[in-house]
């Protein structure tokens, strides 16, 4: 009961007030799965360039966080994986319900704005690798944190 | 590849492992429990320093009431410990609704979304509310109902990231390595379970002017449990027991709690 009102409100708040650059795509606000547009800012080298990201929310939302990964085409960036994992401590230890949707889609198109050159993470293969094995959720990895500056 | 698929299976069966544990602590206990004797714990321990402490705190503290062991306890049973306290004064329950308040408001000013904020908030509000002329029961199946005692824990943890970030100067001095009050908030105040350590109840009791005495369990030499009062020389209201990462409720005689 809390998720589906807690969801409803962030709907109408994320439709009525967007953050710059940032698009919610879904318009069925009883949705669990939301579809999110983002546009790489301008003077980064994303500028252009627009992104789709899938936020899932599952019963425990907002005690637990959202899953969200790239789809399709995800950006070329030190902690996004081929497959459109994210690296994002909020995403997961750090996730907490004071958070919602439209500050996640914030935060990793503020992740996206701080770099200077487009590259794979460096453990992208084998990161791909064991996930082509298990296709495991990003939520099933026991992400190391280690580089805050990105 | 081999390698790649042992290290999936690594991750997956702690992953599973957490899981499991989380879900047998749900299972095996409610997230508040009813009054018990103290002496109860004596069953928990042989060895003879806790024994001899838990003896030396039956006549102070003859009844206890356990929380549920989830990375949360601190805050679900301080919250818990205070409704308590207001349902047996109710004279002075305007004014600590007064001082919720205010908490919003701070919160707010440490920068927290406003609508989140506020959720969490008019869900506290209007629970302690009900004390006004219901019964401390009432709010006992508050706190055991998942969705609305979360609310109540994930507000308590708001306030007291919010409280650090509007004092910054009283806590930096304390953070190690050069984390910053924000870095910290994120890390060890803000994230849903994870547990409550000795700075983040100087903030909360600050921030809601409840003082709280702590009696601590733990493997410290001495023959009684140490006690003490945050903050630091003020009337404590609300009576917890500390055990190495967990904490329950204590009542002094005669016991001011329900069944």
């Amino acid at each position: 009961m809390a998720t589906k009102r807690r969801l409803k409100t962030e709907h109408a708040q994320f439709k009525k007030t967007p953050p710059e650059g940032v698009t919610l795509l879904t318009d069925d606000p009883t949705s669990t799965r939301w579809i999110v547009q983002i546009a790489g800012a301008p003077n980064t080298v994303y500028a252009g360039e627009t992104f789709q990201l899938q936020l899932s929310f599952s019963d425990k939302y907002p005690f637990s966080p959202p899953e969200v990964i790239f789809l399709d085409n995800p950006p070329q960036h030190p902690h996004v994986y081929k497959n459109g994992h994210i690296c994002l401590s909020i995403l997961y230890q750090e996730w907490s319900p004071a958070l919602t949707a439209s500050s996640v889609c914030v935060s990793i198109l503020s992740m996206l704005s701080s770099v200077s050159k487009k590259e794979w993470p460096i453990d992208n293969d084998s990161y791909m690798a064991r996930w082509r094995i298990s296709r495991h959720g990003p939520q099933k990895t026991l992400w190391d944190f280690h580089d805050d500056t990105v | 590849m081999s390698e790649g698929k042992d290290e999936v299976n690594r991750d997956q069966e702690i992953m599973a492992q957490m899981d499991a544990i989380k879900k047998e602590v749900a299972e095996s206990a409610p997230l508040m429990s009813d009054v018990m004797d103290t002496s109860t714990l004596l069953a928990e321990y042989g060895d003879p320093l806790f024994t001899t402490k838990i003896k030396s705190m039956l006549d102070a503290f003859p009844k206890m009431r356990k929380t549920r062991g989830d990375g949360n306890c601190f805050y679900r049973a301080y919250a818990y410990g205070i409704a308590e306290h207001f349902a047996a004064h109710k004279d002075k329950l305007p004014g600590f609704l007064e001082t919720l308040k205010q908490t919003f408001d701070m919160a707010l000013a440490a920068g927290y979304p406003e609508f989140t904020a506020e959720d969490f908030y008019e869900t506290v509000q209007e629970q302690f509310a009900r004390l006004k002329d219901e019964p401390m029961e009432a709010l006992h199946a508050t706190f055991n109902d998942d969705g609305l005692s979360n609310y109540i824990v994930a507000y308590f943890r708001l306030v007291t990231a919010a409280h650090m970030k509007t004092h910054v100067d009283d806590f930096l001095p304390f953070l190690e390595g050069g984390e910053t009050v924000a870095a910290f908030c994120a890390r060890a105040v803000d994230p849903f379970g994870v547990d409550c350590e000795h700075l983040q109840i100087i903030a909360l009791t600050q921030a809601l002017g409840v003082a709280v005495n702590i009696a601590y369990l733990d493997r410290s030499a001495g023959e009684t449990a140490a006690q003490h009062v945050i903050p630091d020389g003020q009337e404590p209201l609300v009576f917890l027991l500390y055990r190495p990462g967990h904490y329950d409720i204590l009542y002094p005689p005669p016991a001011v709690a329900h069944t």
